[in-house]
């Protein structure tokens, strides 16, 4: 099933590499990449491909993969299929942070793509700390205070963001980019996004990871998992910081896409079930492949006009969170 | 604390000594002590509210205690790594809090964890464990059943199943009979009093039931107002007196037709007055802190 999932992200990286104002077959494709590996000079007609596509369709994969991580991780930190970085108004924190960090312009633009996950990632976990210190009481988690509450941080920091926007506008005519950016977009996305992101994403994932098998047990809830062994208090401290670190790249680098990481978690539950140590990998891989095949038809859908990403996947997550909202009354939404 | 030891006495398996503990400004623990002894099932009961369930959460250190301690081989429980105590004390809780869509044999393996590496696939001795324990309660051909789809029933014996694997020598179970037919709740608490005698495992089981508590309890200990106010063989615990002062019911007891154990027959009409401390009990209760 894995390797299913791996093989789809691969399928959806090439044809996400390939489909575009200028198509590139793969025989331009497996040139350019020896060309690279060979460290020759590129040819004219790779330089779409190797500086323009390449990097964008692997930070797409990228983001999808985080912001799935995150959501998995913010469900089973709350117990509850609603969670997830955008709902919990986690992702419009990391925002801020970021619409912060890109008020530094030329030729201050590489400090602002370097500043930007770390400037979210601030601002992820302050939201999140504000979520977290509103909806729940003695370690017990109220689902509706929760989500009241990730309504309005989120909506505060939104509002923040576009003061942020619309004082650069004035000051500077920035805001083009960064309203761009604020709606979801990869566009324009070279190798130096993809560089700043990786180490953000590795530590993040990582954590995850190594903690697949107590959050198993944190399924369970906070007093089983004490009885079991897990150290719970460490363990949600780390969780929320790899939750908000993810959240934060994805959002530096892409914006504010939301309800990918509510929508794959559950996709990849379906299919691996609820064991974290299959459905954290499932979920980055399907993440990663959906965002892929969503940035791909924001790209063609209009061409040559871009939709927004944010704008594609919240189409898509919308009626997602409502069925969940109605259907998950008699179990998750206790 | 050296006292001489009687070498026939059996070994105390925990001792707990004068624990105090509040939620916020209810007191709710006002210095309950009690040993536990290897091999034994000891039933806590006492009135709603009377601290029974925080008790047992002091004890499986969910809680750390204001005042006094829980000691295991003279180790205290607070200052034990949670892993090293998931080794020594298993629970079963009252709500089994399964909603996620694992199978009954990936939830006992759970009970591999304070054992498992983090990585490393359950070794030989973790599947014997694992296979072992749902034999032992009676589970084992549910093994592939998502516990989703359970009865309460079965629930609770995965459970047990679960804190069984997990190879403790403590078992602290919170009203295990609780939603149980009466078929049930006999072969749960049988099935307790056995693993208790063959594994010289120690159990504390809180029961409303003083008559299941007097069949199979070796020792009962009867809790009122956070302290445990009486314990001793069924015989010596559950009298008259004790049901008219802690329970506020004058009722009969009599004694078992075939096995001679003290039972007790209620009547209609016949509580006398509800022992104080029960409003401020139940009102700790409505806040969900939990019952007990």
């Amino acid at each position: 099933m894995l390797g299913l999932a791996g093989t789809a992200l691969a399928a959806a990286v090439v044809s996400g590499a390939a489909a575009g104002s200028v198509p590139i077959s793969a025989g331009d494709m497996r040139a350019a990449i020896a060309a690279v590996a060979a460290g020759q000079p590129l040819q004219p007609e790779h330089v779409i491909f190797w500086n323009v596509r390449l990097p964008r369709v692997l930070l797409a994969a990228l983001v999808g993969a985080a912001l799935s991580l995150s959501g998995a991780a913010a469900q089973a930190l709350f117990r509850n299929p609603l969670a997830d970085p955008y709902v919990l108004g986690i992702a419009s924190g990391a925002a801020l942070g970021a619409a912060l960090a890109f008020t530094f312009q030329a030729p201050w633009h590489a400090v602002g793509v370097g500043l930007a996950p770390a400037a979210a990632f601030a601002g992820a976990l302050l939201a999140l700390g504000l979520v977290y210190r509103l909806g729940t009481r003695g370690g017990r988690i109220f689902i509706l205070q929760l989500l009241l509450a990730g309504v309005a941080v989120g909506t505060s920091f939104s509002a923040l963001v576009w003061l942020v926007v619309l004082i650069q506008e004035r000051r500077q005519h920035l805001a083009s980019p960064i309203f761009h950016w604020l709606l979801g977009s990869l566009a324009g996305r070279d190798w130096i996004y993809l560089w700043a992101a990786l180490p953000y994403f590795l530590l993040g994932a990582g954590i995850l990871a190594w903690h697949a098998r107590e959050l198993n047990a944190l399924l369970f809830g906070e007093e089983q998992a004490l009885t079991l062994g897990v150290p719970v208090e460490p363990l949600k401290r780390r969780l929320a910081f790899a939750s908000g670190l993810l959240t934060a790249v994805a959002v530096a680098c892409a914006g504010v896409t939301g309800f990918v990481g509510l929508m794959i978690p559950h996709v990849a539950r379906l299919l691996v079930g609820p064991d974290h140590r299959f459905l954290l990998p499932m979920a980055a891989l399907t993440g990663g492949a959906f965002l892929v095949v969503a940035d791909l038809l924001a790209r063609v859908l209009l061409a040559p006009a871009e939709i927004p990403l944010g704008i594609l996947t919240a189409l898509a997550g919308g009626p997602f969170f409502l069925y969940l909202l109605l259907t998950g009354q008699r179990e998750g939404g206790r | 604390m050296a006292a001489p030891r009687d070498e026939r006495a059996p070994a105390v398996l925990v001792r707990v000594d004068g624990v105090t503990f509040s939620y916020g400004a209810q007191q709710v623990l006002r210095g309950a002590s009690l040993d536990v002894m290897a091999g034994e099932l000891v039933a806590l009961v006492g009135p709603n509210g009377a601290g029974k369930s925080t008790l047992l959460k002091v004890m499986s250190g969910v809680l750390r205690p204001a005042g006094g301690g829980v000691f295991i081989g003279g180790t205290n429980v607070a200052s034990m790594p949670r892993r090293d105590l998931a080794r020594l004390v298993a629970v079963v809780p009252q709500e089994s809090g399964f909603h996620s869509e694992f199978t009954v044999a990936e939830v006992v393996e759970m009970g591999r964890l304070p054992h498992m590496g983090r990585f490393a696939p359950p070794s030989a001795r973790d599947r014997a464990c694992i296979r072992e324990a749902m034999a032992a309660v009676g589970v084992a051909h549910l093994a592939s059943r998502p516990v989703t789809a359970l009865s309460g029933g079965q629930a609770r014996l995965v459970a047990i199943a679960r804190a069984l694997a997990q190879e403790p020598r403590l078992l602290l179970l919170d009203e295990p009979t609780a939603h149980l037919d009466p078929g049930h709740q006999l072969s749960v608490l049988a099935l307790l009093r056995r693993l208790a005698r063959r594994r010289g495992l120690g159990a504390v089981v809180v029961l409303h039931d003083l008559n299941l508590a007097s069949l199979f309890a070796d020792r009962v200990a009867v809790m009122r107002g956070g302290v445990i106010a009486g314990w001793g063989r069924p015989e010596a615990v559950i009298t008259p007196e004790l049901l008219r002062s802690v329970y506020g019911i004058a009722a009969v007891v009599g004694s078992h037709p075939v096995t001679g154990q003290p039972q007790v027959f209620f009547s209609p009409g016949e509580v006398v007055d509800p022992p104080r401390g029960t409003w401020y009990d139940l009102d700790v209760r409505s806040r969900g802190e939990g019952d007990g």
